[in-house]
């Protein structure tokens, strides 16, 4: 459904120099210096998939799906859509797909909701009787009739985001964007937003491919993750698979009396891989980060113990949270 | 047919808007009838004072001032959305979306939205062009109303080309309005006769930004100072030489185009 | 005095961060600029050709070297007072901001007058400067000598504060529509016709010059820029700049009259 290869987009960013004088140059100079988004990245998307798309801010994210949606050309590689380049074709493709910037609306500010629908059906020539059917399914996913008559300049961000999604898949689009669909929302609307884009999937089979920053959206949507960093692909496999790895993990949490005793305790890592124990402390608090398959907890208490007064212990789970922050540190590596 | 369709659906949607804010846009009309106004009674107050204006007697001046309101009236009517490209559609990376939907983006940006305030443009266009018709020797036949409505289309896809030109800059450089607002200040040079002017000023309103094309060259052969020739043809070549300036830069644009932020 | 120089201190950076807002982008504001005083010299051309056209040499007093410096400092005058507070202040009270700066520790029109010079500042430097060193240096127009320049300074400043106090009763009109943009324009024009800052107020049919004693137009452009011509002497100086004065106070009481019912107004809607 979605083949990238190879795909690479350099920015051209003009220098810019302090004072008049340089605003004035810069009107007329050609300087300019080449900022790197995205770095070869190839992936493909089977039809019916949903995809988690992730990585930190800046990562490339957004690139790659202006890219996907025909905003951008890139530098060099290729990118096809359900067999259409949207960069080539871009109104073509834009009849396959359906986008939601969760940052920026794309309904017409002062018209009512009810009328921006009406024109979108104008636009993406849907005929009368799929727009009924496709209307009809929508809001009973969404609940649109609460807010239908409204200006959409006083709806509320969560309805907002409702409507935006709504009017992304009015032309039942093969593949769906969702860029932070869910950003700012309270969890209520949220799990409303994630039930929808289920049954969009299931009902349409339509290919979605999600970004965001909340990661319990992609523990409930996604099977299958595409990570990025610094414009790289890191990591492009099931979710469950870095689950298996990482959720291994677990933490322990030392109070220790004296801080200079912390710094002092050492703990043997014979026969351990780095990524199975690490060790750190912060002031009177001495954490390690151990896989509970290849060590102990025990083992690991009494060492501890052993080399300093310990007031209190706690131990946490690693969540996939922990997990995705700690590639994004380089701290875990894939 | 389908844009044509859309363009309805828009301008029906803008006047159920206007409906609500009635007294809102008859403010904005206040606002041009007054400006148009005020240029009106300075050109009177002059004339209290002195004969004629370079050979132009009272009414002529009147009807060229009237004339230059039409095109400009026109354009601000149907394509203001084109400022808010120049300064905030493009910065506020609002611009996407005309990218997402499959119709043509310049039509959605121009569809997008009706300045009905202009309505007190035309309004006084209209008014001074009538006022001065019988004093200002103006003879009607169809054929010279024909030319009349040609020009004055003309004129509006000069005025729309200038605005185009230096919007489409903004897909560059993202915020553009600075530079727009320069340029379409001098389409206040074209409410009087050309002939006021020193050499630099006429030829930069005809050659460069010809908006000598929107007022003194069609509205002179009315009152039997332009020829046929110059005030036809030579404003129909103005307005489609800009166009295709103005649509070239557009489409150019739109392939170096930069979306901002994420 | 100690207590002077601490308000200033308070609200100084007021005045700075419009100066500020901008010279981050002089590029553009210099063209926002230049597009704005372009139909001064649409009307410098049509004053060429008026003369020109004219049998006589005088037009309602006027020589065209005079007319000329008048186009030109009248401009620089008008755009010198128009700050656009009247804008600022409805834009905050069509999005409720106004609310937010009325229960800070600081006198909100006091911040806007601050608001105000900065403005002032950065117009006088960049607008101004330049027209005064053409007028004088290049063109040689300072038909009233210096002394007529030293007037026109104290009568600016009084046309400054007079401006200021019209503007903020203005911003007001934002509580009762939201096309303050249309109303703006509108006042504008008004104002400039009849400040002088189009055409002399010379040029005016007589009841309408009597007509206009009664608002305070005349005094924000005109009467200054008659100063720099050196045209106001003696007694009708005195009346002139004694008009100046009471429309400030006239001003400063509807001012503070009308700010009063707003605020109060304000508190009772809750912004």
């Amino acid at each position: 459904m979605i083949e990238v290869k190879h795909l690479t987009k350099t920015f051209k960013l003009k220098k810019k120099q302090p004072g008049l004088w340089g605003t004035v140059r810069g009107l007329f100079s050609g300087e300019y210096e080449a900022k790197c988004a995205v770095e070869d990245i190839s992936f493909a998307i089977r039809r019916g998939e949903m995809v988690g798309y992730i990585g930190a801010n800046g990562a490339g994210k957004s690139t790659t799906i202006k890219i996907m949606t025909g905003i951008l050309a890139p530098s060099s590689g290729s990118c096809t859509v359900n067999g259409t380049v949207p960069y080539e074709n871009r109104q073509q493709n834009a009849r396959n797909i359906g986008v939601v910037f969760g940052q920026r609306t794309q309904l017409w500010w002062d018209l009512q909701l009810s009328e921006t629908f009406s024109i979108l059906k104008e636009i993406y020539n849907v005929p009368a009787k799929a727009y009924r059917d496709t209307m009809e399914f929508l809001d009973s996913v969404l609940d649109l009739h609460e807010f239908m008559t409204n200006p959409v300049r006083t709806l509320s961000l969560g309805q907002r985001m409702r409507a935006d999604l709504a009017a992304a898949l009015l032309h039942r689009p093969a593949v769906v964007f969702l860029d932070e669909p869910t950003i700012g929302l309270d969890v209520l609307v949220k799990e409303k937003m994630r039930q929808a884009i289920k049954e969009i999937n299931q009902t349409f089979g339509a290919t979605v491919v999600l970004t965001t920053h909340d990661l319990s959206d992609i523990e409930e949507l996604c099977p299958r993750i595409i990570m990025i960093d610094h414009g790289r692909l890191v990591y492009d496999g099931s979710l469950q698979n870095i689950k298996d790895r990482y959720g291994a993990m677990k933490m322990l949490k030392f109070e220790v009396k004296e801080a200079g005793e912390a710094r002092k305790i050492r703990l043997s890592t014979a026969g351990l891989a780095e990524q199975d124990l690490k060790s750190w402390c912060e002031g009177h608090s001495y954490f390690v980060s151990f896989n509970r398959h290849k060590l102990g907890i025990a083992e690991i208490v009494a060492q501890v113990m052993a080399q300093a007064e310990v007031l209190d212990i706690s131990i946490a789970e690693t969540g996939i949270e922990d997990i995705v922050k700690g590639i994004y540190r380089n701290e875990l590596a894939l | 047919m389908r844009y044509f369709r859309l363009y309805v659906m828009f301008v029906t949607q803008y006047l159920k808007m206007l409906m609500e804010y009635k007294a809102d846009f008859l403010i904005g009309i206040l606002g041009f009838l007054f400006t148009q106004g005020s240029g009106i009674a300075f050109i009177w107050l002059v004339f209290q004072k002195i004969p004629h204006l370079n050979g132009w007697d009272f009414h002529q001046v009147v009807f060229i001032y009237g004339f230059a309101q039409l095109p400009r009236g026109l354009d601000h009517l149907l394509t203001d959305n084109l400022w808010l490209l120049s300064g905030q559609i493009i910065v506020r990376g609002e611009f996407d979306r005309y990218l997402l939907r499959p119709v043509n983006p310049l039509f959605q940006v121009v569809a997008e939205r009706f300045q009905f305030d202009a309505l007190g443009e035309l309004l006084v266009g209209i008014l001074l062009v009538g006022m001065a018709l019988p004093y200002a020797h103006i003879s009607i036949t169809p054929f010279k109303a024909l030319i009349f409505v040609v020009v004055i289309l003309a004129g509006t896809v000069i005025y729309t080309s200038v605005k185009l030109f230096f919007a489409s800059m903004a897909l560059w450089i993202q915020f553009s309005q600075a530079i727009l607002f320069m340029n379409y200040q001098l389409s206040n040079f074209a409410k009087y006769p050309l002939s006021i002017y020193n050499k630099v000023v006429r030829g930069i309103l005809t050659f460069v930004i010809p908006f000598g094309f929107t007022a003194y060259y069609p509205a002179g052969y009315f009152v039997d100072k332009v020829d046929l020739a110059h005030a036809l043809w030579g404003t129909m070549a103005a307005a489609a030489l800009s166009f295709a300036v103005a649509y070239m830069t557009w489409l150019k644009g739109l392939k170096s185009y930069q979306s901002v932020g994420n | 005095m100690k207590r002077i120089f601490q308000r200033f201190r308070t609200y100084w950076p007021f005045a700075v961060s419009e100066i500020q807002m901008v010279m981050s982008y002089p590029a553009n504001y210099l063209m926002f600029v230049f597009g704005g005083i372009m139909t001064t010299f649409v009307t410098y051309y049509l004053w060429l050709a008026v003369f020109k056209s004219s049998p006589t040499a005088t037009l309602a007093g006027f020589t065209l070297q005079q007319m000329i410096a008048y186009v030109f400092v009248s401009t620089m005058t008008s755009s010198l007072i128009s700050v656009g507070t009247d804008q600022k202040i409805a834009r905050e009270v069509r999005d409720g901001s106004i609310a937010m700066n009325l229960i800070k520790p600081i006198r909100y029109r006091i911040m806007y007058l601050f608001k105000a010079i900065g403005n002032f500042l950065h117009q006088f430097v960049l607008i101004a400067l330049p027209l005064l060193f053409i007028l004088i240096a290049v063109l040689h127009l300072m038909p009233g000598g210096i002394t007529a320049v030293g007037l026109y300074v104290f009568s600016f400043s009084l046309s400054f504060v007079i401006q200021f106090l019209f503007d903020n009763l203005f911003g007001l009109v934002a509580f009762f529509t939201i096309n303050t943009w249309g109303l703006s324009v509108t006042k504008n024009v008004v104002v400039a016709f009849f400040s002088g800052a189009v055409i002399p107020l010379a040029f005016f049919p007589e009841w309408l010059q009597r007509t206009l004693l009664f608002f305070p137009f005349g005094s924000m452009v005109y009467t200054p820029t008659m100063f720099y011509l050196g045209k106001f002497a003696g007694l009708q100086a005195a009346a002139a700049i004694l008009t100046q004065g009471l429309w400030v106070v006239l001003l400063g009481i509807l001012n503070h009259w009308a700010w009063t019912k707003a605020v109060k107004r304000l508190t009772i809607l809750g912004g």
